[in-house]
């Protein structure tokens, strides 16, 4: 197997997709009288929970982290949310339609991410935290640097993450509502600014509960359909998959294990991993009101993102054996129209007409507002809660100047994705997910991790060790498959891995116990880390 | 040094349900390591048939299993560390 026939690895989360505006109005997508009226619902019932919010996201607790008001079953709700994107909607499906069992190992891999970040993360997070992720590691490391590295690293995945959604949500606006490119970029970054700027928390929270349950309606539908149109038999329904899909059985085994078992290994280990890292995810544990709500809240946000992946069993192979078998759905060249993104649009189209694909259109712009709304909140927080008001204006900040610097953060970050989204609209952007979970594995969850469960951190270790990690794996992306060779047109990669977490991971942990180690043994007393109770 | 031996890196010493979350990380761990490394060591054990005629595979039904399992130690935990801290 040679590495050009591996598929491009985590493009489930980017909607980047080979997009054709041709397509909005053939299969009738710009005129879908549907999908307008439900998009102009959705927008409408998100703005007035927005109004509502605002006369509430007046304090800076109620911006941050809505007051820890949220109950445990909404808040699991809207982390089911934060964790099922429109890429998993998507771009799963269209993952299996084009290399059949791959789309299966994201959706089995991103499943038990949630579960290691309950265990293992949550609930010491919970106790130490207040609104970020930095606040944490401020417990027990020198707050200055740690709150500068923090912020940094999450305005890193943060904009990594929030580009790919951009460019996917540009094209996939222009391919269901036949809207021109640049004012999809600016309708979204003009939302999301309203939603966070105004009701911080509590609208992003309520703008993410809408869309998890409008996302898991719309897959249980599908699902029942698919199954109905095979007479409830899965294997009838794979049995078809596997005869439609030009690689026949062979598509059962996935090309991405197919591969050196280091690479295997590698895939495997980020997609666990990546999610305790993931600083818009982590931030979600602060706005209940106890451990307790907590532990509710975890609970369903379980049940919901890992019944959803489930469902993509049988969206998927729906996919392939009732869209990927009809040429109606395909063009000269037998790919699907639109782009793999469009898998599951199609299903509903095939299933239900226009009305199933107008709803199932709305939803996934739905999806892609929650998604971006939690990630400019995240990133607006870095800015306002760690770099202003804890440090920059550590003497003058006051709740009112915080809250002010947020929302200028948050319309600069809403403008500078707009203007991101268009400078890369005509890239291929799947590789900022992955390098958002390669950064996210290799500097914040080791930082987290040894500061939650290792004494002997020392604040220079910490810097240390979450350089390397960020650095090597931003480097080591751009020397691997996802840039080198996808994005640079080289013939083969200068590094093999894909993401390179297998490398970077053990790179920032070894790093930031060597220094640590190597501080306290040349000065024990000065380097101990303050006799806080973790 | 005696400063750091007095205070032993020890994760249970806090939270009472520190060893049930490390416990279930360690089942969870094992449970997905298991799905990815049958097919790095056996795809042919991982693509065959679950049963004789049928087009399912064992990796269907193993990594839908797989999802189960995230459903049901995650209720476990959830349901055993409120006892926990209950008293």
């Amino acid at each position: 197997m040679t590495r050009s026939l591996l598929p491009a690895f985590f493009p489930a989360l980017a909607l980047a997709g080979a997009a054709t505006p041709a397509l909005a109005a053939e299969s009738g997508g710009g005129m879908n009288p549907v999908a307008v009226t439900m998009f102009v619902a959705i927008v409408l019932v998100t703005l007035g929970i927005t109004g509502w919010a605002a006369r509430r996201a007046r304090s800076a607790d109620q911006f941050y982290a809505a007051g820890g008001q949220i109950s445990g079953f909404q808040n699991g709700i809207a982390l089911a949310g934060d964790m099922i994107s429109a890429g998993a909607l998507l771009g799963l499906a269209g993952l299996i339609c084009a290399s059949g069992f791959d789309g299966l190992i994201f959706a089995v891999g991103y499943a038990t991410g949630l579960p290691f970040v309950v265990f293992l993360v949550a609930e010491r997070l919970r106790k130490l935290g207040r609104y970020t992720v930095a606040d944490v590691l401020a417990t027990r490391l020198s707050e200055t640097p740690i709150r500068i590295f923090t912020a940094v690293a999450t305005l890193v995945i943060v904009m990594f993450y929030l580009i790919a959604q951009m460019v996917g949500a540009g094209q996939l606006i222009r391919l269901l509502f036949g809207l021109d490119y640049l004012y999809a970029q600016v309708l979204v970054g003009a939302l999301m600014i309203v939603y966070v700027m105004f009701g911080g928390m509590v609208a992003t929270t309520w703008v993410q509960i809408v869309k998890a349950v409008l996302l898991l309606g719309a897959g249980l539908v599908i699902s029942v359909l698919v199954l109905a149109s095979f007479g409830f038999d899965y294997d009838a329904l794979v049995a078809r998959a596997i005869a439609v899909h030009p690689r026949h059985e062979g598509m059962m085994m996935p090309q991405a294990y197919a591969g050196s078992v280091w690479q295997s290994v590698s895939l495997g280990m980020t997609l666990m991993l990546g999610t305790a890292g993931l600083p818009h995810v982590l931030m979600r544990f602060f706005t209940v009101p106890d451990a307790r709500a907590a532990r509710v809240s975890v609970f369903w946000a379980v049940m919901c993102q890992s019944g959803f992946f489930a469902l993509i069993f049988v969206i998927g192979f729906g996919a392939l054996a009732i869209v990927a078998g009809d040429p109606a759905y395909l063009d000269a060249k037998g790919a699907l129209r639109g782009g793999g993104n469009m898998a599951t649009i199609h299903l509903s189209h095939a299933l239900g007409g226009h009305t199933l694909m107008g709803l199932v259109s709305a939803v996934a712009f739905a999806t892609i507002l929650a998604v971006v709304a939690g990630l400019t909140l995240t990133g607006a927080s870095a800015v306002s809660h760690d770099l202003y008001a804890r440090i920059i204006g550590r003497r003058s900040a006051t709740e009112r100047s915080e809250m002010r610097v947020s929302r200028l953060a948050t319309v600069a970050l809403g403008l500078l994705s707009v203007l991101l989204g268009i400078a890369f609209q005509s890239q291929n952007v799947a590789y900022m997910i992955s390098l958002a979970y390669a950064v996210s594995c290799s500097s914040t969850l080791p930082l987290l991790i040894l500061a939650l469960y290792w004494r002997g951190l020392t604040t220079r270790g910490a810097i240390a060790g979450g350089v390397t990690g960020l650095v090597a794996a931003v480097l080591l992306t751009v020397l691997g498959p996802p840039v080198w060779v996808k994005v640079l047109g080289n013939a083969g990669p200068l590094f093999p891995l894909d993401p390179p977490t297998l490398v970077t991971m053990p790179l920032a942990f070894l790093t930031a116990v060597a220094v640590s180690v190597m501080e306290r043994r040349r000065a024990p007393a000065a380097a101990m880390a303050p006799a806080v109770p973790v | 040094m005696s400063a750091e031996r007095a205070r032993p890196d020890n994760p249970n010493d806090d939270l009472p349900q520190a060893r049930l979350g490390w416990i279930m990380a360690a089942i969870q761990t094992l449970i997905y390591a298991a799905f990815v490394g049958t097919f790095i060591a056996s795809p042919a054990t991982m693509t065959a048939p679950v049963a004789p005629g049928l087009a399912v595979t064992v990796a269907t039904v193993f990594g839908l299993l797989v999802i189960l399992s995230t459903m049901v130690l995650t209720g476990t935990y959830v349901l055993l560390a409120n006892r926990l801290t209950a008293c």
